[in-house]
């Protein structure tokens, strides 16, 4: 969106190492993510999928390595944060809505407040994102009266209300009823046709196997396998990524 | 029969009867005793006594008082001392708990290492203890003639004199009223569903809502200004003596600052409770959507503590209320040192024993609606509440 932005990835990490106490959470992590690449991240419980993604956009700080979005240096400089963040979108496994305003509200705060958007535009574009998520009957209900699709459904639309250049998922499906699931899945689908950057922590294969460019799989804090989804399913390398394949697929 | 007993709704009506029976009975038989007693020691009982002057009088009232006057007078200035103890209490009190429970729940080490030491100390000490602390560090404050000063106040052993505006009481009362509502207003304004406008696009209507309340209050000070005198009345020393200004008396202060400390303290714990209450999740989605942290706090944690808290905080503030009732150790003429009072002068224990309850129970009932009713107001809705 932003014509004045360095070309080059969107995502660009090397080296990263970050712990919590003597606890090492990643080891060495590089990882580079193109403009309009869909990633999507698995693995087991703990192996750090969560803390690998919440670095980039600063929710968990690194302790090793650099971390670099769309041309600019995570560090402790809060100006280059605060730049980030308004430029990736996080959607969160348990949805994470403010349940003290209603869902267009939600949708409209960190456009008015962030970007200086006026109350009427900041309105439109919500209402649009709403409908693009196919919730816009919903827009003056309070989160806590919607089922757990929708308030998903709503995270995403307020995260897209920012316009980010980067999306990331944190296993947002995963607090959800099967029935639920799937209309989740089809609102990331066509986010995803649309070119958006997306890189998503989820143990959904179906998805990945139809948008992913690449799959990576993560083991105690190290990428352990990358691949195109295809070779990823088919033709894995690794112990560990064919056993855990096997559990996730239900072979 | 045998069944009908056994039936539910039967038995729960019958036991109720049988409640209600035993308590009127009860209460028959006191009211019967207790006339008897008084008619062999001649006391009339009855509410006569309301009209007739008291014959003493009180160290301290925001409204005229002498000893001509009659009881309900003095009943009415003892509601009034201990609304105005209370509230300057409560407004106290929740400053001090606020900033203690903030630093209870701050990163900072050194903070709430300060804020626990605090609560651990002054809520197990007993309230008429830091009563009669502050009582006696304020009674031993400069006299008079060397009395501190601070913004035209006077700080001395025989109170605090502070100025008051040269204004007529009805009106001093009327303008603080429009102030309240210039505060109220808007916060109205902006939540009622009855004006068309959506709710977010109000601040003009706000902003009108409040500007018309401080002008009315701006008037009434103007019309109801005592003629020739300047606006504000400062205390000063005149030969030995303080004039002007208003002196709020040592028992005033000792119990408010007493108040203030003791009911922080507890308050400072809600407070924290309610900040603990607020998921980190909706933080971290605030975070990040770009808000800085300042927007973070006002916009997603404060309000969501607040809701968490208010409840609480309500039983709080009625208990606080009660604890003014600490004005007779001291000697301030709050409502029940008036009770206590008048029954001694009047003997018309039975009489005044209602009224006291009848008066803290309007008062605390109040209090308990006016919350019951922001609670309601602010309440999440729906209840497929996550994360
Ligand atoms: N705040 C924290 N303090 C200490 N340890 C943490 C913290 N957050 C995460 N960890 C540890 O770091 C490791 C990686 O956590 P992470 O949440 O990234 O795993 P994950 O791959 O997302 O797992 P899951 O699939 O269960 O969400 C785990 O072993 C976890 O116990
Ligand atoms: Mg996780």
């Amino acid at each position: 969106m932003d014509s004045t932005l360095p070309s080059g990835p969107a995502v660009r990490i090397e080296g990263l190492d970050k712990h919590y106490g003597s606890f090492h959470a990643l080891r060495k992590i590089n990882l580079s993510v193109e403009r309009g690449e869909k990633i999507v991240i698995c693995g087991p419980s703990g192996s750090g999928k969560s803390t690998l993604i919440r670095c980039i956009n600063r929710l968990e700080q690194h302790d090793g390595g650099r971390v670099t979005v769309l041309g600019t240096e995570l560090n402790d400089d809060v100006a280059n944060i605060d730049g980030i963040r308004r430029e990736v979108g996080m959607v969160f496994q348990h949805f994470n809505l403010f349940p003290h305003m209603t869902v267009l509200e939600n949708c409209m705060i960190a456009p008015m407040i962030v970007r200086k958007r006026p109350r009427a535009e900041a309105e439109t574009t919500a209402r649009r994102f709403l409908e693009k998520v196919r919730i816009p009957e919903q827009a003056m209900k309070f989160p806590s009266q919607l089922s757990g699709g929708q308030q998903q459904r709503v995270a995403i639309a307020r995260a897209l209300c920012m316009q980010p250049q980067i999306m990331l998922f944190d296993e947002p499906t995963s607090a959800l009823d099967p029935e639920m699931i799937a209309e989740v899945l089809d609102v990331m689908v066509t986010l995803a046709s649309e070119g958006m950057t997306m890189i998503c922590v989820t143990h959904e294969m179906g998805f990945a196997r139809r948008v992913a460019d690449r799959v990576i799989f993560m083991d105690a804090g190290e990428i352990v396998e990358e691949a195109p989804p295809e070779a990823f399913f088919t033709s894995c390398r690794n112990e560990r990524t064919r056993q855990f394949l096997s559990q996730v697929l239900g072979h | 029969m045998v069944s009908l007993l056994r039936n539910q709704k039967v038995r729960n009506t019958l036991l109720q009867v049988l409640f209600v029976g035993s308590l009127a009975a009860m209460v028959l038989a006191c009211v019967m005793i207790a006339r008897r007693n008084l008619a062999e020691q001649g006391i009339t009982s009855g509410f006569d006594f309301l009209f007739k002057s008291t014959g003493w009088d009180v160290n301290f009232s925001l409204l005229p008082a002498n000893a001509n006057d009659p009881y309900w007078w003095f009943f009415l200035i003892g509601i009034i001392n201990t609304l105005f103890l209370g509230t300057t209490g409560l407004v106290l009190a929740t400053i001090v708990g606020t900033i203690v429970g903030l630093a209870r729940t701050s990163s900072n080490e050194l903070a709430r290492l300060l804020g626990r030491t605090y609560v651990d100390i002054f809520r197990n000490i007993p309230l008429i203890l830091q009563v009669f602390f502050w009582y006696a560090v304020i009674t031993h404050l400069p006299t008079p003639r060397a009395a501190h000063e601070a913004f035209g106040m006077l700080l001395t052993s025989r109170g605090l004199y502070v100025p008051i505006p040269n204004v007529g009481g009805a009106a001093l009362a009327a303008a603080m009223l429009a102030v309240i509502a210039a505060i109220a207003l808007p916060v109205w304004l902006g939540r009622t569903p009855r004006l068309n406008q959506p709710f977010g696009e109000r601040s003009t209507i706000q902003l009108a809502g409040a500007a018309a309340a401080l002008a009315c209050a701006a008037v009434i000070l103007a019309v109801g200004r005592l003629p020739d005198l300047p606006l504000l009345d400062f205390p000063a020393l005149q030969g030995l003596n303080l004039k002007g200004g208003m002196r709020i008396p040592p028992e005033f202060s000792a119990l408010a600052i007493a108040i203030a400390i003791y009911g922080g303290s507890y308050i400072a714990e809600i407070v924290r409770g309610g900040f603990k209450a607020v998921g980190k999740g909706q933080m971290e989605a605030a975070l990040s959507l770009g808000l800085s942290p300042w927007r973070v706090f006002t916009l997603v944690r404060l309000p969501l503590a607040l809701r968490a808290m208010l409840p609480i905080l309500a039983n709080q503030y009625v208990w606080l209320m009660k604890a003014t009732t600490m004005g007779i150790a001291v000697g301030f003429t709050d409502f029940f040192m008036i009770v206590a009072l008048t029954i001694n002068h009047s003997g018309q224990t039975l009489e005044v024993i209602g009224i006291l309850m009848a008066g803290f129970l309007a008062i605390n009932l109040s209090l308990a609606a006016v919350f019951n009713r922001i609670n309601k107001a602010i309440a999440l809705k729906g209840n497929q509440l996550r994360g």
